[in-house]
């Protein structure tokens, strides 16, 4: 150990020892951070840039992504690196994807909710490699309800992929249009229903993935 | 928060286990109550806290908030000692972002201290920008590995070496005689 390095710890050790601590606070579960929100709407699907405007990240979304790094399970992931891939809007409500991916293949992502006059809002989560639902980690999509009685699918699908087909239990089937690298993000009024199978297609209707319930 | 429809196969990994590295200052037992880790681990979490901010007083509100964190997701967490300081450390990044303009003001003036050495550090630390400054107390007080401190800051151990580096120049001009 150099002399610098014996000086800086003494000093640090200094400047702390003098730290009283304070009475020990009482801790109580927070209330719940983000609000339920329940029913449906349908909605239009507007595909979004990569970079953010003027290519500034938003404080609220560094925030939440440093949170999610916090949580441990994916230190590869750069908060600073987060970006915007996708947005929708419904009834005067904006929703924005953002993600990050890590270089080990994880990858946080957070769809923002911006309605006015509200509290900004949205869920978020993290996709370790190996706690992936799916076989593959570049074909999945999530539902989930949204704000003020929407519901939102999101997810990510192969590079070249134009759109992402959802062929539901009832018969019915939906294609997705698909933003840069993949990922998509719809708005819609209706509730969420079970599907069977998704699919990405190229430009040329080739299919590049498929993913089947069991 | 979202809520994922598991009938659908669809998972929002929330509140997954982290993989925290080993917590040097030691792990949680799985029959340790919230209690006791607090007791374990406050007044370390709110000095490391103290020498990034450079004020108690946020130290312990940030440190409290991460407790309030860790209480919310007791049971599911792990390594308690290592994701107690990975969420302390975020918090002061996060912190040190919205104050950069009050605190380049009055830098570290809240550690209040007599000490010939800690006077020099004191006035040593306040040449680093933040994260060289986060990455100097878990090196130097906190005796993390590269590796541990990569973690608690969200960056590869070849970033740290870097923080590191630079810092040293830096730390040795501001404490020279």
């Amino acid at each position: 150990m150099t002399d610098l390095d014996t000086r800086i710890r003494a000093g640090l050790a200094a400047l702390v020892d003098d730290l009283e601590p304070l009475p020990r606070a009482v801790v109580v579960p927070p209330r719940r951070r983000w609000p339920l929100v329940a029913a449906g709407l349908a909605g239009s699907l507007v595909l979004g840039g990569v970079a953010t405007a003027a290519g500034v990240l938003p404080d609220p979304v560094r925030d939440r992504f440093e949170e999610m790094v916090g949580w441990g399970h994916s230190p590869d992931v750069d908060p600073d690196a987060a970006h915007l891939v996708a947005t929708d809007q419904l009834d005067g409500i904006r929703y924005e994807l953002w993600v990050s991916t890590g270089d080990q293949g994880t990858t946080c992502d957070w769809v923002r909710v911006l309605e006015p006059g509200a509290p900004e809002n949205g869920g978020y989560g993290c996709h370790p490699a190996d706690v992936l639902v799916f076989q593959r980690d570049d074909l999945w999509f999530q539902g989930s309800s949204g704000a003020s009685g929407q519901y939102q699918l999101d997810g990510r699908a192969p590079q070249g992929t134009a759109s992402v087909g959802i062929l539901y239990e009832d018969g019915t089937a939906e294609h997705l249009p698909v933003s840069v690298g993949g990922w998509f993000l719809d708005v819609r009024r209706e509730p969420l229903k079970r599907w069977r199978s998704y699919v990405a297609y190229d430009a040329a209707g080739q299919v590049l993935a498929r993913f089947d319930q069991p | 928060m979202r809520h994922a429809r598991e009938d659908e196969g669809i998972l929002r990994n929330q509140t997954a286990p982290p993989c925290a590295p080993d917590d040097v200052h030691g792990v949680a037992s799985p029959s340790s109550t919230f209690d006791q880790v607090y007791e374990a681990h406050r007044i370390r979490l709110v000095r490391t806290a103290a020498l990034i901010t450079g004020s108690p007083d946020v130290a312990e509100e940030l440190v409290h908030e991460a407790f309030v964190e860790l209480l919310r997701r007791w049971g599911d967490v792990e390594q308690v000692g290592g994701w107690l300081r990975i969420a302390v450390v975020n918090r002061c990044r996060s912190w040190q972002r919205r104050h950069i303009l009050e605190r380049q003001r009055a830098p570290l003036a809240d550690l209040v201290v007599h000490d010939p050495d800690g006077l020099a550090v004191r006035a040593a630390l306040a040449v680093l920008s933040p994260r060289q400054r986060a990455a100097v107390v878990l090196r130097y007080f906190d005796d993390l590995s590269e590796a541990d401190i990569a973690v608690a800051l969200g960056c590869r151990p070849g970033t740290v070496k870097s923080l590191l580096a630079r810092s040293m120049p830096k730390l040795q001009e501001a404490l020279r005689d």
